[in-house]
């Protein structure tokens, strides 16, 4: 077979070498539909490079009713965006016309080679078009405190019908999970939100009193139709916790002993080491230090030492694990196994049984040969007779 | 009492001076004399959505199949397998440098068979955090995935804006079929972010 030439020819000129990058502000607009709103939008658009181009084209199911000021901009500059909205768009929801603007390399054929990386970014300009009569939209978010401080949370509901909507939001806070204890409800003012209007409450509830611990939030939002959000969130304590660790070892060397640690505090707690003490029947044998590591909050992390089993007979021991951390520490004691070293397969049985092989062949061919010698001096003598 | 010239040019001298003097240091009380005022300074910071591809391209250089392969390997940051390439390129790599999040869609002008063409040819793409950027992209595929053309394939959401986990690698994967054409290869891959709440 011959040989077949595959060739790629990847020239690198310059253009494509070079990092490109393109940017656009504001990022995107958010506007309510009204019937034949005409409305202008000024954006800012640059690129790292003021010897490149940019390219500005609009898509989106709005595209038919706006127009571009310029459709190219060289390196950084302003452009407008015209919106002639209709009388009428029957979808309700959100509308969206986008805005691209895109890294424009006016290169010839040949000097754009190889895989090459091109920047957009998409700025959508979102209408949003009311349903008819009472709809809302709601996010709800809450956060982790440490025990004997109160949580807060942010609740936004928008208005996106076309009627004012009267909503009362009850607050529940479960232990551990939805199916969880019940431990607090808070039941929020009534309020009465008008069409195309934004609420948006960030308040505290009071989590003083709770243990440390998981939480499962709902939050109910009743505007003649129900809305459930739920989210959850911790309350931390002071704690480092031993989470996992090494428990088998090798005899006869350096180990490495690895402590998963876990910062049960919802602040960073730094300065994190242990001291690991082996005993055998109450006798230490072996003790060492881990390295020393920063954690953020609720952060789970390896710190490791090492552990010389070098004299250590293989059998079970007790390691007592002392972690240290900000004036503070914490212990655990634990099981560990050492363990001799996994045995190398010997060649000796191969050997040996090559060699049994090898004399089993040699003694029948040696007693196939006297046969056949005692066979020829009996038909010798036979012949001489 | 009699003053002479030189008498009246130095008096004349003297209370020019005293004149002078004095009008600064009324000018002076002038302005000590206006109160200290509150100034405020309002200032507006616009979201901005910008990505840069920081490396914006991937140069296997030239090469052909191996003599009596099916085909040759060819991925960024790796030895060509079965193959002549020599050139071991880094992988694509894009920062977001904006100040919002955006979701990143990812696509190419041509699939493997427009761009490399023979049989069964591979153009594929792996998007991994860059080092010191963990969680920058959120559903990181961190598997080499085909790549598409237009609209694209969502490779994060979101790609985060904070400085410390802005950056992801996009490793580019060829499989390159003895029978592919022979000649000058070229894909370009549009990276497209648009802002996320």
């Amino acid at each position: 077979m011959g040989k077949k030439y595959i060739l790629i020819f990847l020239i690198i000129f310059l253009p494509l070498v070079n990092a490109g990058s393109v940017g656009i502000s504001p990022a995107y607009f958010n506007e309510h539909f009204e019937p034949g709103l005409k409305k202008t939008f000024t954006f800012n658009t640059f690129n790292s490079n003021s010897e490149e181009g940019i390219g500005i084209v609009l898509e989106g199911d709005l595209k038919e009713y706006a127009n571009l000021s310029k459709s190219f901009v060289q390196g950084r500059g302003q452009f407008d965006v015209t919106l002639n909205l209709p009388e009428k768009l029957e979808k309700p929801g959100t509308h969206r016309l986008i805005v691209k603007v895109f890294e424009s390399k006016n290169l010839s054929e040949e000097e754009v080679s190889g895989v090459g990386g091109i920047a957009a970014i998409n700025a959508p300009i979102q209408i949003l078009v009311p349903y008819p009569g009472k709809y809302t939209e709601s996010t709800f978010q809450i956060n982790n405190v440490n025990e004997g401080e109160d949580t807060t949370y942010e609740l936004e509901i928008q208005n996106l019908g076309t009627q004012e909507v009267t909503i009362q939001t009850t607050i529940n806070i479960f232990k551990n999970n939805e199916s969880g204890e019940k431990i607090l409800t808070e039941t929020l003012e009534e309020m009465t939100l008008k069409s195309k209007n934004i609420l948006n409450i960030v308040d505290a509830i009071n989590t003083k009193d709770l243990e440390p611990g998981n939480y499962y939030v709902t939050a109910t939002i009743d505007y003649g139709t129900k809305v459930f959000l739920n989210d959850t969130f911790k309350i931390g304590q002071f704690l480092v916790d031993i989470v996992d660790y090494s428990y088998q070892f090798e005899r006869g060397r350096i180990n490495q002993f690895d402590i998963e640690i876990e910062n049960k505090w919802n602040t960073p707690i730094t300065r994190i080491f242990a001291t690991v003490t082996i005993t055998d029947e109450g006798k230490v044998v072996s003790d060492f230090k881990t390295v020393s590591v920063d954690t953020d909050a609720w952060e789970k992390k390896n710190i490791t030492g090492f552990f010389d089993a070098t004299e250590l007979e293989s059998k079970r021991y007790l390691a007592n694990i002392n972690l240290f951390y900000e004036d503070t520490s914490s212990n655990k004691l634990v099981a560990i196994y050492i363990q001799n070293p996994p045995k190398k397969e010997s060649n000796l049985i191969y050997i040996i049984i090559g060699a049994s092989v090898g004399a089993l062949i040699i003694l029948i061919g040696f007693i196939f040969l006297i046969i056949k010698i005692v066979k020829l001096k009996k038909l010798i003598k036979k012949r001489g007779k | 009492m009699k003053f002479s010239k030189e008498d009246m040019t130095s008096y004349v001298a003297i209370l020019v001076i005293v004149v002078s003097i004095a009008s600064i240091g009324m000018t002076f009380t002038g302005y000590a004399a206006i109160s200290s005022k509150e100034a405020v300074v309002n200032v507006t910071v616009e979201t901005s959505a910008a990505i840069n591809f920081t490396v914006a391209l991937v140069d296997f250089g030239t090469g052909s199949v191996n003599m009596d392969e099916t085909g040759a390997t060819l991925e960024t940051g790796e030895t060509p397998l079965l193959g002549s390439w020599t050139n071991e390129p880094a992988a694509l790599s894009l920062e977001n440098i904006g100040n919002v999040d955006i979701t990143l869609k990812l696509y190419a002008n041509a699939a493997a068979a427009a761009y490399l063409g023979g049989t069964d040819p591979l153009f594929q793409y792996n998007v991994i955090n860059k080092t010191s950027n963990d969680n920058a992209c959120q559903g990181a595929a961190g598997a080499w995935v085909n790549f598409a053309t237009t609209p694209g394939a969502e490779i994060c959401d979101p790609l985060s804006w904070e400085d410390t986990k802005d950056e992801i690698d996009i490793d580019i994967k060829l499989y390159i079929p003895v029978d592919a054409a022979i000649g000058t290869k070229t894909a370009t891959i549009t990276a497209t972010g648009e802002y996320t709440e």
